[in-house]
């Protein structure tokens, strides 16, 4: 389950021996209360929609600063997110457990349609607001991702399952 | 069925005696878990019923506790212990 090497994952920006030190620690902390973590999730999409709405209302000369001390708050909450996990969002595969694997891979499912919905709104809520034609750019552009996030599991699938058995005395 | 849930649903539940014959064994969770190679934590959520193992799971689970793996994991309930 665990390799004791010290090499780093980049892409997800975590290094084995802070997996292992956090899979390895016994203690549970508050951090890894549900009700902790719930409160850590809403409190950085608090602060997600907050600069959002400041960009929209702020004066320009406040709002860099005010931007800055958002982005760090957001930061700290990642990485307190991360470490009430156990990192098991970020770990490789060779580093975790079947249950670790499947409650992170049954995560990233959710995720992405969560982000494929945002993602969708967010197109749409533009297509209607921003002034286009239909024969615009924007528009293939929005039909086009619409197409690629409905359709991707699919074809993820499509591309790697291998052909199917054929069932006896047919 | 594929699902997306984080644990195996209530109404399918499969229940074990895993806890039981671990303590009678005399092993911690933690002790458990590293002869079976799984985090302990992963040995509390299938002792509180809240995690199904894969077959090569509780083969190892069987193998280390001694017993048939049929008679520590089974889709019907154990009769109580007296």
């Amino acid at each position: 389950m665990t390799s004791s090497n010290k090499k780093s994952s980049w892409i997800e920006g975590i290094t084995s021996s802070q997996v292992e030190r956090s899979l390895a620690d016994t203690q549970t902390s508050s951090i890894h209360r549900q009700a902790v973590r719930r409160g850590l999730v809403a409190t950085n999409i608090g602060l997600m929609v907050t600069m959002l709405w400041a960009s929209q209302v702020w004066p320009d000369q406040w709002r860099s600063i005010f931007d800055l001390l958002l982005f760090a708050g957001m930061g700290t909450i990642y990485l307190a997110l991360r470490k009430s996990v156990r990192h098991l969002s970020d770990a490789p595969n060779d580093m975790l457990d079947e249950r670790q694997i499947m409650i992170r891979d049954a995560a990233y499912i959710t995720s992405y349609r969560l982000l494929s919905a945002v993602t969708i709104t967010t197109f749409a809520l533009l297509t209607i607001l921003i002034p286009i034609s239909l024969d615009n750019a924007w528009l293939a552009l929005y039909v086009s991702y619409l197409m690629f996030s409905i359709g991707l599991p699919a074809m993820v699938l499509a591309w790697n399952l291998p052909d199917e058995v054929v069932e006896e005395g047919r | 069925m594929y699902t997306t849930s984080m644990s195996r649903p209530k109404e399918e539940p499969v229940h074990n005696r895993v806890e039981m014959l671990r303590i009678d064994k005399e092993l911690t969770r933690q002790q458990l878990a590293e002869a079976v190679g799984v985090h302990y934590q992963t040995i509390g959520y299938l002792e509180r019923g809240e995690y199904s193992p894969s077959l090569l799971l509780a083969l190892r689970i069987a193998e280390v506790l001694g017993h048939e793996v049929e008679s520590i994991f089974s889709i019907h309930p154990f009769p109580p212990q007296t």
